[in-house]
């Protein structure tokens, strides 16, 4: 007698998905740990490796090599932790880190006050008091502010973080234009402005070639620029409704409306990055002057070698007309408050904040750390016109100022040169106007953080 | 087997089995829907009539306050929905256009057929940031291969992305350059358009070009409503191509909705009112894809209607 098979196609489609269930839960069951081999008798377990995630802002390969150089000597002498390391461009993919609930064990930003308002970041006033790393006088007081939110520290001032407004001259472009350096380098606005009506250059195709000198849309530097008080810390309020920012803002537009915004714009599209990179157009010498920062000497040592460039006061105007000026800024590092190993990352803040660390960045790169130890030993002549930050612009400087401790600063920074700068160059809003919408779009930010 | 009516209260014990079969079968999927497109979009419901901040943990609700803002409290509304209607009343035609010009003229019998179809669908397949450092230096005002030959020429350069008046028009040709996959769709069409048509009405006494627009065209027009549907929903999105070209600039002539929303959301971390945004932008699409679909009863033939 023949009898059949009892397993039919039903049937074998409830096996298949029976099993196909159990291969699926199977692969998602963590595997069981390994046994630990047996400790030989008398001798200590060995420390477990602990993984943690740094990130910072900066993407280019030289910045990335330096900071990396430093990790390297924290993993030598640390040899229990491995860091991680991720470049987060102060954009999305940090923001998208926080909302997630996973944003790395320590990161590095220049605008920490939005995290701190924010309750994100650990507090760090008893590892800094109780840290022998960390002193009370290791940075300037005024650096803390920064990241200092209802009295209590988030922050730790940490990679570079030093006097960031001089202008600074091409004698190239200079000489093809008749004049000579120092003595023809501006210290005063209008005569710049004069002197940028005068040599622009143009081609032939009617395109900007040679720019003479385009100031920075930008919030950071025009307080000390100007000796404006843009923020007041006691009625946590900005003060654009200031009215030296309308001499700011037109002595901005005029550089643009007299060439044409366009034009310009055009101009660094062909001439893009970074100053201190070989192909922006102040290393090309296409461009006379710009105005920045501390890193600029050691950068174009490594970008643009064996080119001299002349490094002298930003010009000032309106209460700060005829004084010498600097804004000082700002990187700070800082713990989330979501970090898995914060014990570990504060080992790596206190390596940052060391002289081997702010050494080993400054002989890759050219920054300057903001520790006090460091610019004690610091060899100031190991890159041409850096002389001038250490012992002129940080020593000599009339007005000082740091970014200000808003926890609307984000907005403020990203905002001023669109909604107020960008509005009055391309005539959608005449000055007072621009201003005073600004004043309201930024009170009602500040005031999220106050409201309850 | 399942009723016509979803009654699962009458099912017999096997329609029910059946049921639970075909949900696991389906779960996968159903996970990831539920997950990554239902969630996501029930919370940007939720996040529309509360002031997020993305970085906070709590969402505070404000009513109607985002759409309030939207009508009424953004200086900049007006430009972006400008910019974005522009672009999808002038781009998504240009870029139909030249897809079924193309089409039309890789229909022929041409030499070499297969190789410029494949060069013609190539921008479809890269990516689009690559695409976008490209156009980058071709529309370059100094460097750039147009206004090269134009300098050598002696006329002045075109600022393609710069000038106001000509960023839109540019972002258009690219979007014109990139219409290799609605040419393979009109393609696809073309070719199934019987011969019988084009013989008769040659017998009839057509030219080529009575045969295009009496024959073609009618006979492609699904095809092209489906290509309007899809080239108009894209447009109203428009991001990629302006975000890295120009970032909105000069002067937000080229910052499109999709842009602003974007800029709202992570720039400015207003995560409400963008969302409150994206479910304007959504009601806008539907309305527009409603007002479209009704309206292709006029002028879509169906091969096989009466």
């Amino acid at each position: 007698m023949v009898t059949r098979s009892t397993l039919t196609r039903r049937h074998f489609l409830r096996l298949s998905t029976i099993g196909a269930a159990g291969a699926m839960l199977a692969a998602c069951v963590p595997a069981a740990p390994a046994p630990a081999a047996p400790a030989a008798e008398g001798a200590p377990a060995a420390a477990e490796k602990v993984a943690i995630e740094f990130w910072w802002g900066w993407t280019p390969d030289l910045i990335v090599k330096a900071i990396q150089s430093s990790l390297d000597e924290f993993m030598k002498n640390n040899p229990t932790i491995e860091v991680k390391t991720a470049q987060h461009e102060w954009g999305e993919k940090l923001l998208t880190a926080y909302a997630a609930g996973t944003p790395p064990d320590i990161h590095e930003h220049w605008l920490p006050m939005q995290f701190a308002a924010r309750d994100l970041l650990q507090p760090l006033d008893d590892r800094i008091n109780a840290s022998t790393v960390i002193t009370k006088d290791l940075f300037p007081d005024v650096f803390w502010t920064v990241g200092t939110w209802n009295g209590v520290r988030y922050i730790v001032p940490s990679l570079a973080f030093f006097a960031e407004t001089a202008l600074i001259s091409n004698p190239v472009v200079f000489e093809k234009a008749g004049l000579k350096v120092p003595d023809d380098i501006p210290s005063d606005w209008d005569v710049l402005f004069e002197q940028a009506k005068k040599h622009t250059k143009f081609d032939d195709a009617g395109n900007i070639d040679t720019v003479w000198m385009v100031p920075d849309k930008g919030l950071r530097f025009w307080p000390a620029m100007y000796g404006i008080e843009d923020y007041d810390e006691q009625e946590h309020k900005w003060r654009f409704d200031d009215p030296a920012w309308e001499e700011v803002v037109l002595n901005i537009a005029r550089f643009y409306t007299e060439f044409g915004p366009e034009k310009i714009d055009a101009f660094f599209q062909a001439y893009p990055g970074w100053i201190a990179v070989p192909g922006s157009a102040f290393a090309s010498d296409r461009q006379a002057m710009v105005i920045s920062g501390y890193w600029i000497p050691g950068e174009l040592d490594k970008n643009a070698p064996g080119k001299e460039f002349i490094y002298t006061w930003a010009p000032s105007g309106g209460a700060a007309k005829g004084k010498k000026v600097t804004h000082w800024g700002a990187h700070s590092v800082m713990i989330p408050k979501a970090s898995k190993h914060p014990d570990q990352s504060w080992l790596l803040v206190e390596h940052f904040a060391g002289v081997k660390s702010a050494e080993l960045i400054f002989e890759n790169l050219g920054w300057i750390a903001p520790q006090k130890t460091f610019w004690d030993v610091m060899n100031v002549s190991r890159y041409r016109g850096l002389d001038f930050f250490v012992n002129h612009l940080a020593r000599e400087a009339e007005i000082n100022t740091v970014n200000s401790p808003s926890p609307a600063i984000a907005f403020a920074m990203s905002g001023f040169a669109t909604d107020v700068v960008d509005a009055v160059i391309f005539g959608n809003k005449d000055v007072k106007t621009a201003l005073a919408d600004f004043q309201k779009a930024v009170t009602e930010e500040e005031a999220k953080f106050f409201a309850q | 087997m399942l009723t016509n009516s979803f009654r699962p209260w009458q099912w017999t014990v096997r329609e029910r089995r059946d049921f639970a079969r075909g949900l696991i079968f389906i779960l996968p999927w159903l996970i990831g829907f539920v997950l990554f497109l239902a969630y996501p979009i029930a919370a940007s419901f939720y996040y529309s009539f509360t002031d997020y901040d993305v970085l906070s943990r709590s969402a505070r609700l404000v009513g109607l306050d985002n759409y309030r803002r939207l009508l009424f409290g953004d200086e900049y509304i007006g430009k972006v929905l400008y910019n974005t209607i522009y672009y999808v009343i002038f781009g998504v035609p240009a870029g139909l256009v030249t897809a079924f010009l193309l089409a039309v003229l890789l229909n022929t019998d041409l030499r070499m057929r297969s190789l410029f179809r494949t060069l013609f669908y190539v921008p479809a397949v890269v990516p689009a940031v690559a695409t976008t450092m490209v156009w980058l230096w071709i529309f370059n005002v100094q460097y750039g291969v147009i206004n090269a030959f134009l300098a050598s020429l002696g006329l002045r350069a075109i600022p393609f992305l710069s000038s106001q008046e000509l960023v839109k028009p540019s972002l258009i040709l690219i979007h014109c350059w990139a219409s290799g996959a609605t040419m393979v769709i009109f393609l696809a069409a073309l070719q199934d358009v019987p011969r019988s048509l084009y013989d008769a009405a040659t017998v009839d006494g057509a030219n080529a070009w009575h045969r295009f627009w009496h024959v073609t065209i009618p006979m492609c027009t699904p095809a092209i409503l489906f290509s309007l549907l899809t080239g108009m929903i894209g447009a109203f999105q428009y991001f990629t191509f302006a975000w890295i070209l120009t970032n909105g600039g000069p002067n937000r002539a080229s910052e499109f909705y999709a842009m602003h929303l974007y800029r709202q959301a992570f720039v400015y971390l207003r995560m409400g009112y963008a969302s409150a945004m994206a479910w304007a932008l959504f009601l806008i699409v539907v309305v527009v894809t409603i007002i479209l679909y009704r309206s292709s009863a006029r002028w879509v033939y169906y091969g096989g209607e009466a």
